[in-house]
């Protein structure tokens, strides 16, 4: 009954599809599967480059399906909470940098090393600088941030520096300053010419952060060198180290000024009350010469019918090395420790950061590539945008991409918001407000 | 015999998607969030018992106090003086003869239908410093050295935001009193003023006793805001909990979102569910004398 002859052509065919799939040099290009990613990239300027990357992927495996998520960071972060405790989620997802969602979610095992892929790609190489990558990293067992593994990966860059209306700055025959104190130079004349010096958004935390930031950078550069500045913020942000200390002079120094130049009326009428939204409307509304913020407003701001640049934070003195600037790069994606296709994802995450696609897009939606140093020769020079990368590869350059100062401990976003509000109101001292900050990083420090 | 058995379940599938749902968005994120408040728990890794540890921090934790007094503060603007202005109101046109009454209870009515995170968006206009209307109402008359970033000062910001419950639940008490006020028996009134009573004892004496089960239903609907989702909403539009205006609520999204410390944020918002139910018994307490009345 049995027909062997049948038997063994069928046997001969199962052994030929084994082998076939032993040898197969991309792991699921023989057999299409589904690809999940859950992001944040649904803004006007980065949407396009995911969905031109999906596409690449779709080309170089035929009949896979890419399934992708796209929600504001708040609500994603929840969703991967919730699936990654339910033991699911996508293969790609978002791992917001720090404690946040990184530390804990390496500790907890849910995150995929991506140095094997770093490696094969390229990508330290020609993505971000040194400093950069360490807010990828944590420790093996997730207990320390800023050292050893990758485990994420940011799509594009963002750089924080001083917008300046050029019309008001010239209509004054004031030139972009090149020190602090010519900063502040500015400030008083544009005052004194009856213009806002400065738009700030006191209602959003973040918007102190960078105001602050800004300034203690420089501060922090003056009094102990511009790369020491670098180490101290990379030890005292990322690396939680026991032992430094935020009663530095520099620190105490910045918070002086920032209380001084609210003393001084340099912020726009009704700060205190605005938002980061606001603030950015009352500088496109010409009113305020003066926008201390990050490079994900150039796209608005680039529409704006007045002459706008765009510079680093300046040192103190002119002249002086430059500062840490604060900067990032965008919000990370990881891959899920439980995708069946972390070789694929890993190759997505590859197109999506480091393609050619990838960085003509963002040159052409003013967003600053994660690629270093950025092509900046490809766009055209007096824009905004041309200022943003000239100054993003200098910051990168010398490796001085400083820091998000929420990042120092967990609770360091409550405490800094309070206490700069306290400080900018006049209600603290610079010495008391740095105290603060202090006493929060104390109780975390090198845990 | 089948007829006989469609008889029997057919009143568990009328009940059966509300019993669902209850038990999937109540019941079961009660119970989960009761274990949560006894784990130590980041969000992602591992679970650890704790016992009350999360509860005994959140007594010495002066973040969670601060909170819970600027809740307490929202309960006056959103619960006590909406209700006694409610009163008062009621007391007045409930038993006068208003033309287009129904009309001014639609117009008290809108707010209610009004999503508060929507309700947040309008109010920051009001309250905008540079061309906000509160400011130009104030220019506008002569008063320009009143005029100041409402949301943006600790002396102004929590009677700001809570300013915004009160103008939501005004209208909603006024209503609801006004109906009750209009089934209460007008021989009563009579009988009182026949024996001497004015106005004020006819409040306290009538109206006030007649009208506990209404008293009771909008005290118990506007705590419930006032402590829980409403006031949630209406803060992270408006100020985000800057200034002094944070509550429980939006103090446990910070622990659980932004800390990392989802344990000790279910206990927080164990303890305000407790303080919403306790408050809420008072009420139906208070209001069993009517419900118990033939």
């Amino acid at each position: 009954m049995l027909n062997w002859r049948v038997l063994r052509l069928w046997l001969a065919g199962w052994l030929i599809v084994l082998l076939a799939g032993a040898f197969s040099p991309a792991i699921g290009a023989a057999e299409p599967g589904v690809l999940e990613i859950w992001d944040v990239y649904y803004s006007p300027n980065r949407n396009p480059v995911v969905e031109a990357a999906i596409e690449q992927l779709k080309e170089r495996y035929p009949g896979w399906e890419v399934r992708r998520t796209s929600r504001p960071l708040e609500d994603m972060r929840t969703a991967v909470m919730a699936a990654l405790a339910a033991g699911a989620g996508p293969d790609i997802m978002l791992v917001n940098n720090g404690e946040n969602m990184m530390g804990p979610m390496v500790r907890a095992g849910h995150l995929v090393g991506l140095d094997v892929y770093a490696e094969k790609y390229g990508w330290t190489e020609r993505l971000f600088s040194p400093s950069l990558w360490n807010r990828a990293r944590y420790s093996e067992d997730g207990t320390q941030f800023g050292e050893g593994v990758i485990w994420g990966v940011g799509v594009d860059a963002e750089i924080v520096g001083v917008y300046y209306n050029m019309d008001i700055l010239n209509a004054l025959g004031l030139g972009i300053p090149e020190s602090l104190a010519e900063l502040q130079e500015v400030m008083e004349a544009v005052k004194q010419a009856g213009y806002a010096p400065v738009a700030l958004g006191l209602l959003d935390d973040w918007q102190f952060f960078h105001l602050y930031g800004a300034v203690q950078h420089a501060t922090l550069a003056h009094q102990m060198g511009a790369d020491a500045a670098q180490e101290y913020l990379d030890d005292i942000v990322i690396r939680g180290s026991r032992d430094r200390t935020w009663l530095e002079p520099g620190n105490v120094e910045a918070a002086r000024i920032v209380q001084e130049w609210a003393q001084k009326g340099y912020f726009v009428d009704g700060y205190t009350a605005l938002g980061g939204d606001d603030a950015l409307a009352v500088f496109e509304a010409g009113v305020a010469a003066i926008f201390i913020q990050g490079s994900w407003y150039s796209s608005s701001i680039a529409g704006v019918d007045f002459d706008v640049a765009f510079r680093p934070f300046p040192p103190v003195e002119r002249g002086g090395e430059l500062p840490p600037q604060i900067g990032g790069m965008a919000t990370p994606l990881g891959i899920n420790a439980r995708s069946a296709h972390p070789d694929v994802a890993a190759e997505f995450l590859d197109i999506l950061i480091n393609s050619d696609t990838t960085v003509s897009l963002q040159l052409g939606m003013d967003v600053v590539p994660a690629r270093v140093p950025a092509p900046v020769e490809l766009v055209p020079e007096g824009t905004v945008y041309h200022d943003i990368l000239v100054a993003w590869n200098e910051a990168n350059q010398v490796n001085r991409v400083g820091h998000f100062l929420d990042w120092t401990t967990p609770t360091m976003w409550d405490t800094m918001a309070e206490a700069g509000r306290e400080l900018v109101l006049g209600s603290i001292t610079p010495e008391e407000f740095v105290q603060k900050i202090e006493d929060d990083y104390r109780s975390h420090a090198g845990q | 015999m089948s007829r006989h058995w469609s008889r029997g379940i057919l009143p568990y599938l009328y009940i059966a998607p509300t019993v669902v749902s209850t038990l999937v968005f109540v019941i079961y994120p009660f119970l989960a969030n009761f274990y949560y408040s006894v784990v130590q728990w980041d969000g992602f890794g591992p679970k650890r018992f704790v016992g009350l540890a999360n509860f005994a921090e959140l007594s010495r934790d002066p973040r969670f106090w601060a909170a819970l007094a600027t809740n307490l503060i929202y309960f006056v603007y959103i619960v006590v003086i909406p209700i006694v202005l409610g009163l008062l109101i009621a007391s007045v046109i409930g038993r006068a003869k208003v033309r287009g009454l129904r009309a001014y209870q639609t117009i008290y009515f809108i707010p209610q239908v009004v999503a508060p995170i929507a309700l947040g968006v309008i109010f920051r206009w009001v309250y905008a410093p540079l061309f906000g209307i509160v400011n130009g109402l104030l220019q506008a008359v002569g008063l320009r050295h009143l005029a100041r970033p409402w949301l943006g000062a600790p002396e102004t910001a929590t009677t700001a935001v809570g300013i915004i419950g009160t103008w939501a639940w005004f209208g909603f008490c006024v209503i609801l009193f006004v109906a009750g006020i209009q089934k209460i028996d007008e021989h009563l009134y009579e009988a009182a003023k026949i024996d001497g009573a004015g106005a004020v004892r006819q409040f306290w004496h009538i109206t006030l006793p007649d009208l506990r089960f209404e008293v009771v239903v909008a005290l118990i609907m506007a705590t419930v805001q006032s402590l829980g989702g409403y006031i949630f909403s209406v803060v992270r539009v408006t100020t985000n909990g800057a200034y002094g205006t944070r509550p429980v609520g939006l103090y446990a999204y910070q622990l659980a979102f932004v800390e990392g410390r989802v344990g000790y944020a279910s206990a927080v918002m164990l303890v305000l569910t407790a303080l919403i139910m306790g408050i809420a018994a008072l009420g139906r307490m208070l209001g069993e004398g009517r419900e118990a009345a033939p």
